[in-house]
């Protein structure tokens, strides 16, 4: 049956292919063996596949962090999966002070590859404390990245890309992307294609079938690709405003100048994350923006954030706190006035 | 014939995945009998027949498919299922369908439905996605090339023709026109500006003295209807003309009785600027329910402008005059004024109502301090 893969699927397929083809490939997690196969299914059919290294493991995301960085130093590439992102903040000890600094605290690098997946993101009515998109609070750490799942970036070169980094990595999961098909063939939809741009770790460039140039450059992490394509979509038929999307696998850290090509064709940028406003991802490229594009900018870096608030469970209520297309379409087009 | 709709089958997914049909094309299909293996991102479920009759399925295995498409027929007979098939066959050999890979914007669609743009003219733009912009350069490429010595108007100009013309055709109008002396206008004018570190001017006051009308005098504001009766807006909504060769612009100031000074001079200010550009937005121009024109040229006396259809009447400032005036003790002193007019849909409104309209515009501007409010 010819298909296309589910990200979830194809999320599963790379850690099938991690654990087939590296011995020293681990997976931990709590309740990720079969049948059960973990919260969303992601780690499906890998214990029973290779029952010796996938390994299900207590309530202790501590515990199974500190493990897994144990796993790196003495030489393993191990996954960490957190049940959802939020529980993350109990690892965040040992990220900080134990496997990001085993890098270069000894006087010579110590490889310490290493990925902890984190399940983030609202719209699933989840609540307060199982719906946050905590990215922002682990930018900035040496030797630590962070990537983001997509529905364009293929896991498998995802995972090779984190692991050949040498250094531990937090890989942020949409938990609606799961679900969602990946993209190929270069095409989203009747009228948005894509291509690859920026270098070897490369970004998703996402723009209308024609070539005209964007009144707009956004740029948005993998778990926003949905609603920012729905508001292109209705900001290009309703108000005639062109706009084009880049959407990164690695978020920290983030290097714009590599998105140059791309960015010079406009005068206005967009970033627009997940997350909380305040401290943000979304800051720090605009930071870099003004920097980088002072003269060429006609206004500042127009950053959308989730509102400063906890996450409501009632649908209704999260939608008004988590972005979503009719907020991001509003808000581009009050900016372009 | 009954329609196999695929049901809502989690909150997650947006689209399935039609795995196999337990059932072939013309099977004999029974009431509860499961048809046809759904797969979302959770789960296979099965999909079973609403009724009997025959079946014929309209998605292929291996296909996505959405909550509500419709993904098989039951027919009642083998003939109409045979029927169906004629149908569909014929349906297949005629050409492509109209429009399906062009994408119209909504300007783009209000224009081709205005002028009945034909497909093919669509399509000769070679373009997938079709702005407004594209459709009014087509419509410009199919009018008749002008008489030799001729000279073309440009669209706006075209545009603002049909206005006049739909105002000259539609609407008695009368006017009335008032002198307003400015000195204290055009120093508070003065104040203002270096208080606020902003430029402003009789327009400006001029606009805050019209809409401060609307309390007392909602007619001028109304919209006549076809039944005679007008409708009153809720706020007074002030547009001014504004042409600085790019073309003749209304921006509306929008509850410009709410608006403090400084608000209303960088209001201006910015529609100026898109003015000189001609680039507004349609939002900016729409939605006017009382008119200011602008003619205050230097040595310009009087002007009559033409009411904007669908409004009441319209305002217009003259240029500033000076004159020689005997103040208290005899002496002969300069004095500054300008000629303020109104032009009014006799159908709404009467002579004596105009006159009270341009009395209060008169005090307003000769006692101004009333005007200087920091409201908003």
């Amino acid at each position: 049956m010819n298909r296309r893969e589910r990200v979830a699927e194809n999320l599963n397929r790379a850690l099938h292919s991690l654990l087939d083809t590296d011995s020293s490939a681990y997976v931990l997690g709590e309740d990720i063996a079969d049948p059960y196969g973990g919260a969303f299914k992601v780690t499906k059919g890998l214990s029973e596949r290779h029952p010796e290294r996938v390994i299900t493991t207590p309530l202790s995301e501590a515990g199974i962090t500190g493990v897994g960085a144990g796993l790196a130093l003495a030489g393993n590439r191990p996954v960490v999966e957190m049940m959802f992102a939020d529980f993350a903040a109990l690892a965040f000890d040992q990220l900080l002070n134990f496997a990001s600094k085993s890098v270069s605290m000894y006087g010579r690098r110590i490889p310490m590859s290493m990925v902890v997946r984190c399940p983030t993101g609202g719209n699933r009515g989840y609540g307060p404390t199982h719906s946050q998109s905590i990215q922002k609070h682990f930018i900035g750490i040496p030797e630590l990245s962070l990537y983001e799942t997509t529905p364009f970036h293929d896991n498998h070169d995802v995972f090779t890309a984190m692991l050949s980094r040498e250094q531990p990595c937090v890989l942020f999961e949409d938990k609606v992307l799961y679900t969602r098909t990946l993209f190929s063939d270069g095409i989203v939809d009747d009228l948005f294609r894509y291509e690859w741009t920026g270098g070897d770790e490369p970004t998703a460039h996402v723009r209308p079938v024609d070539d005209a140039d964007p009144d707009w450059v956004v740029i948005a992490p993998g778990g926003l690709s949905e609603r920012v394509i729905g508001a292109m979509r209705s900001l290009l038929l309703e108000e005639e405003l062109n706009c084009e999307l880049l959407v990164p696998s690695r978020l920290y850290p983030f290097d714009l100048a590599a998105l140059l090509p791309v960015l010079s064709r406009t005068s206005r940028l967009c970033v627009i994350e997940d997350g909380t406003s305040d401290g943000t991802w979304g800051e720090m490229l605009a930071q870099q923006a003004h920097t980088l594009l002072w003269k060429r900018l006609s206004r500042p870096v127009l950053v959308l954030s989730a509102e400063p608030s906890i996450i409501p469970t009632a649908a209704h209520l999260e939608r008004e706190v988590v972005l979503q297309s009719e907020t991001i379409h509003r808000a581009i087009a009050e900016a372009t006035r | 014939m009954i329609d196999i709709e695929l049901p809502k089958l989690n909150n997650n997914d947006t689209s399935y995945v039609l795995v196999e049909w337990l059932a072939q094309n013309g099977d004999q299909v029974d009431a509860e009998q499961p048809l046809v293996v759904i797969e979302t991102s959770k789960a296979q479920e099965e999909i079973e027949s609403p009724g009997a009759g025959v079946l014929h399925g309209l998605v292929k295995p291996g296909q996505d498919c959405r909550p509500g498409q419709v993904i098989a027929h039951v027919f009642d007979t083998p003939e109409e299922r045979e029927a169906f098939l004629r149908t569909s066959a014929a349906q297949a050999q005629k050409p492509a369908q109209p429009a399906s890979d062009l994408v119209l914007t909504q300007g783009a669609q209000a224009l081709v439905d205005e002028h009945d743009v034909s497909e093919e003219a669509l399509r000769s733009l070679g373009r997938k996605v079709i702005r407004q912009a594209d459709v009014e350069a087509l419509l410009d490429r199919t009018k008749p090339a002008p008489e030799a010595g001729g000279r073309e108007l440009p669209a706006w100009q075209r545009a603002v023709g049909a206005v006049v013309s739909e105002s000259m055709r539609t609407i008695p109008a009368a006017a009335a026109y008032v002198r307003v002396d400015v000195d204290e206008a055009l120093s508070l004018a003065q104040d203002v500006s270096e208080r606020e570190s902003t430029s402003l001017s009789l327009p400006e006051l001029l606009i805050k003295a019209v809409a401060r009308r609307h309390a007392e005098q909602p007619l001028f504001f109304g919209r006549l209807l076809d039944d005679g009766s007008v409708r009153l807006p809720d706020s007074a909504d002030v547009g001014v003309t504004m042409d600085l060769g790019k073309g003749l612009f209304v921006p509306v100031v929008r509850d410009a009785a709410a608006l403090g000074m400084r608000q209303l001079s960088e209001l201006l200010m910015d529609y100026r600027v898109k003015a000189l550009r001609g680039a507004f937005r349609a939002s900016e121009l729409d939605g006017a329910n009382i008119m200011v024109a602008l003619h205050n040229a230097e040595g310009l006396v009087l002007a009559t402008p033409i009411i904007f259809p669908g409004q009441t009447c319209v305002v217009s400032l003259g240029g500033t005059e000076e004159r020689l005036v005997l103040d208290a003790e005899g002496r002969p002193v300069a004095r500054r004024h300008v000629h303020i007019g109104l032009v009014y849909d006799h159908r709404v409104v009467n002579g004596r109502d105009a006159m009270a309209f341009l009395q209060s515009l008169k005090q307003d501007l000769e006692s101004p301090a009333l005007l200087d409010t920091t409201a908003g």
